[in-house]
């Protein structure tokens, strides 16, 4: 009998058969993600895994690791699969679908801190905090289909970036079962939900380390208070300049406490989306449109609405009745968490009446200094996609729906919220070969602006994953990664396709 | 009349723009409340599951061999996937959206079951659910004697009339949901409705045959009793049956012209034009469960909640999952025929209302009644199963 199955025939006395799957068909289901990862494999068998298993409990985590370890087989684990990259699957591979981890386990309202098992689906979250006053800091778009552990593995973005940061700084605590099988709680310095130097930050190294370090299995985030009043302001300019001078005002770290959100957005999208869904011709002149989200106690919201307002007229921002109502960036919005996007909105099947597409998304991170330049230069990278002669079988079989709406990373920087829509029917040999050139492109003219490649989705194709984490991190800080890995995971069984 | 194409079993082949426009979003929101995920926790039951299988069917990687009961039957029809899909958004199925384009579960399940029809490989309890159905025209082999005794022993008109009650394939030859009807022409009774039956000429609307796969059984019911309603010279049909009520507006086309209600919708006009009075309390805390084909499939989710909101004393509270997000009672699809191990929906919708602490479940439907009177037997639950037409007919 193959390694692999005896190792399945293990885990199956260990943690019952009801939790584990070995048919095709459900092989099948847990091969692939949300990410364009597989529009560059002709061959989907290439993802289909030797099995899927449903642990319920971090003791049926430990159990699985460990029998995977003896027989040295690979494991995925999956959440929601809504992430754009590293949770596909590989043959001979097992799948840890961790989507039946799904109590909240602690609830502590004094320290503002929460337990959960990974596989808790975050609107499940949103709505446990919710009923009891409280305001989740997790807030993805797919908020209904990602999970909390999901949350942590790929560090994810949420809607108040600005004032809040992202997921890495909700997560106050993880817990982790290694490739060996050892169960180990890990915080910022101690294994209490708080900031210590008691001990090292071994945390944040498994923030966003999407599966290739252990499995995590809890997750321990802050929330607070529901904030008691709230506004929302929008204005259209005229000139990429004045609009990303005013995002970048609005945004500065000396308006976030109050400015929990501002984002660009550019005509390229919105010209797609009001003609698609509200039949309306964006006037050409608006060349972008900056929103802005104001939270916090009625008073200070009022007075820094006036104040938002001031920095939107000292760059000329303006609104006109040939533009749709200000309220329609808000609805758009609202539809997009209905609907998990605009890509949903404006896929060949709403435009053309064809299929649904596969979003391909892009997502530099860009410090202020060079984000007017570079905006310019990525519309100019993007045009060429779609002009047909730089790409002629690409730009048949991929554009782009948003170019970049501009939205707060790090004090500084942005990341640069790209979406192009993909039919995957058409990407053969040919495309893919020319996707591959033309992401190499991407990858060049956002190291040209001193970016990094991505901030929260993480597509880089996989065959130059380490080749571009080299040029991002260096050989030396590549070395220290595998060392890291081959500590934790020496017989690289954890997530083995990603990273190393 | 051969039904329209646009109302039968579409083939996978006809499906895969379907498919692919899941996969390609892949999105997930289908997989997040879906029944069958949430009580086996396999996605592959899920929409977003099924269209993989389908495409694998299609490139040849799957052969129909390889789908098991699990997959192939688990699917109730409720609808949640096809209701909360990304790409089945509001302006999509405004513009060119219909029951082949719209992205769903139930399609895909309809589908596979079609292929296992067409290849003999269905389940004895389907099979046999399928010739009663060609048969009798009812699942459980009742006789034509039984219902037209039935009919004649409710007093109930057989001849000409405008308005006719239909009552579907479950009764009367399922005590529960036979109940359920007396009470609901006793209520009719009492409004003075001239209304009339079809009785043993009537058989299943063809729902049961859609949902178990069977295009032709489908064809050949609806041509049935598109032929029976036009002959008996009907005007308006109320269904007790939200399935039925489903299957006569989207699968009829010929019926287009003749009013059709579910039996809710009618108490609701009774209610306001007062031919329904009600002179006694229900002092009792009850819930309301949706059904599948009345609520998300056809957006009747107010009337039946209005009425029950008039019978004085009676205190409505909702389940955590209600209206748009209730959860299904199991019994669609192949459900009340054919019991899969890991599925145990009306289990899980009784844990839903002994959550909110009520002395009662409404229902409108004959197969929620009996799924969710299973239900709380099974978890053994002082809550009583009521159908609105029992509780209203309590009231009068």
């Amino acid at each position: 009998m193959e390694a692999v199955q005896e190792c399945i025939r293990d885990i199956t006395k260990g943690i019952g058969e009801e939790k584990i799957s070995v048919d095709k068909p459900t092989r099948i289901a847990h091969r692939i993600t949300h990410g364009p990862e597989a529009l560059l494999h002709e061959d989907l068998g290439d993802f289909t895994p030797a099995a899927v298993v449903r642990p319920r409990t971090t003791e049926d985590v430990v159990t699985i690791v460990k029998h995977a370890n003896r027989y040295e087989i690979p494991l995925i684990p999956q959440g929601g699969r809504t992430c754009t990259y590293g949770a596909e699957s590989m043959r001979d591979g097992i799948v840890v679908d961790t989507t039946s981890m799904n109590e909240i386990l602690e609830f502590d309202e004094e320290a503002l801190r929460i337990g959960a098992q990974a596989g808790v689906r975050v609107v499940d979250y949103i709505d446990y905090l919710a009923k009891r006053g409280y305001m989740s800091l997790e807030f993805p778009t797919m908020n209904r289909a990602s999970t909390l552990g999901s949350r942590a593995s790929i560090s994810g973005y949420n809607k108040f970036e600005n004032r809040w940061g992202g997921s890495r700084d909700h997560i106050r605590g993880l817990e982790v079962v290694l490739a060996n099988g050892d169960v180990v709680q890990v915080g910022r310095g101690s294994s209490t939900p708080t900031k210590s130097v008691v001990g090292l930050d071994m945390m944040s190294m498994f923030i966003g380390s999407r599966g290739t370090l252990g499995i995590i299995t809890k997750v321990t985030e802050r929330f607070i208070p529901t904030p008691p009043a709230y506004v929302y302001g929008i204005r259209a300019f005229n000139t990429i300049e004045d609009a990303l001078r005013t995002y970048m005002e609005l945004r500065s770290p000396i308006n976030a406490g109050v400015i929990w959100r501002a984002k660009a957005y550019h005509k390229w999208l919105l010209s797609q989306a009001v003609k698609g869904s509200m039949e309306v011709e964006w006037p050409d002149d608006v060349v972008m449109l900056v929103d802005y989200h104001i939270l916090g106690e009625p008073d200070v919201v009022e007075a820094t609405k006036k104040h938002a307002e001031a920095i939107c007229k000292e760059h000329n921002g303006f609104w006109r009745d040939d533009m749709p109502p200000t309220d329609f960036v808000g609805r758009m919005h609202e539809t997009m968490e209905k609907y998990m996007g605009m890509a949903a909105l404006q896929s060949e099947r709403l435009v053309t009446g064809g299929m649904g597409n596969r979003i391909v998304p892009l997502d530099p991170q860009i410090s202020n200094k060079h984000l007017i330049n570079f905006y310019k230069d990525f519309l100019v990278f993007l045009k060429r996609l779609e002009d047909g002669k730089s790409y002629p079988r690409l730009s048949r079989s991929l554009r782009v729906l948003s170019p970049g709406a501009p939205v707060p990373g790090e004090e500084g920087w942005t990341k640069v919220w790209s979406l192009t829509l993909a039919n995957w029917k058409q990407f053969d040999k040919t495309t893919i070969q020319e996707f591959k050139s033309w992401f190499r492109e991407y990858a060049e003219l956002v190291w040209r602006h001193c970016g990094s490649l991505t901030g929260t989705h993480g597509f880089v194709p996989r065959e130059m994953e380490i080749e571009f984490i080299k040029r991002e991190v260096g050989e030396t800080g590549y070395e220290l990664m595998k060392t890291i890995k081959r500590a934790l995971d020496p017989k690289n069984i954890m997530n083995p396709n990603v990273k190393f | 009349m051969a039904i329209d194409r646009d109302y039968a079993i579409v083939s996978l082949q006809e499906y895969e723009p379907q498919l692919w426009t899941c996969i390609n979003c892949f999105c997930g929101l289908c997989v997040e409340s879906c029944p069958v995920f949430i009580e086996g926790r396999n996605e592959v039951g899920a929409a977003r599951g099924m269209a993989q299988v389908g495409l694998a069917l299609l490139s040849g990687e799957l052969e129909l061999a390889d789908l098991t009961d699990d997959l192939v039957y688990a699917c109730t029809g409720c609808r949640w996937c096809e209701w909360n899909c990304s790409l089945n958004t509001p302006l999509y199925i405004k513009r060119t959206g219909t029951r082949r384009t719209k992205v769903s579960g139930a399609t895909m399940a309809e589908i596979f079951r079609s292929m296992r029809a067409e290849e003999g490989q269905v389940p004895t309890q389907v099979r046999d659910a399928l010739n009663n159905l060609a048969n009798v025209g009812n699942p459980f082999g009742g006789s034509k004697q039984t219902k037209d005794k039935w009919v004649a022993d409710l007093g109930m008109s057989m001849e000409k009339t405008d308005t006719i009650l239909y009552v579907g394939a479950t009764i009367p030859y399922e005590d529960r949901a036979t109940k359920m009807a007396e009470a609901i022409v006793d209520v009719l009774k009492a409004a003075k409705i001239d209304v009339g039956m079809v009785g043993s000429k009537e058989m299943d609307s063809g729902a049961f045959a859609m949902m178990m796969g069977e295009d032709g059984l489908f064809a050949e019911m609806t041509e049935h009793n598109e032929e029976i309603i036009k002959n008996q010279g009907v005007r308006q049909i109320i269904c007790v049956s939200p399935h039925d009520y489903d299957a006569f507006t989207a699968y009829y086309p010929t019926l287009d012209g003749l009013e059709i209600k579910h039996y809710t919708q009618l108490f609701l006009e009774l209610v306001h034009s007062r031919r329904i009075k009600f002179t006694k309390r229900i002092n009792k805390r009850i819930t309301y469960h949706d059904p599948c084909y009345l609520g998300r499939k056809n957006d009747i989710y107010d009337e039946p909640r209005k009425v029950l909101q008039s019978i004085p004393g009676l205190e409505l509270v909702e389940m955590d999952k209600t209206r748009e997000t209730a959860y299904c009672c199991g019994g669609g699809g192949t459900g009340l025929f054919y019991e899969l191990p890991k599925i145990k929906m009306n289990m899980t919708r009784a844990d839903h209302a002994k959550a909110k602490n009520v002395d009662c479940i409404a229902v409108a439907c004959p197969i929620c009644l009996q799924m969710l009177d299973d239900g709380i037997k099974s978890r053994n639950y002082n809550i009583e199963i009521k159908d609105i037409g029992q509780l209203v007919r309590e009231a009068l």
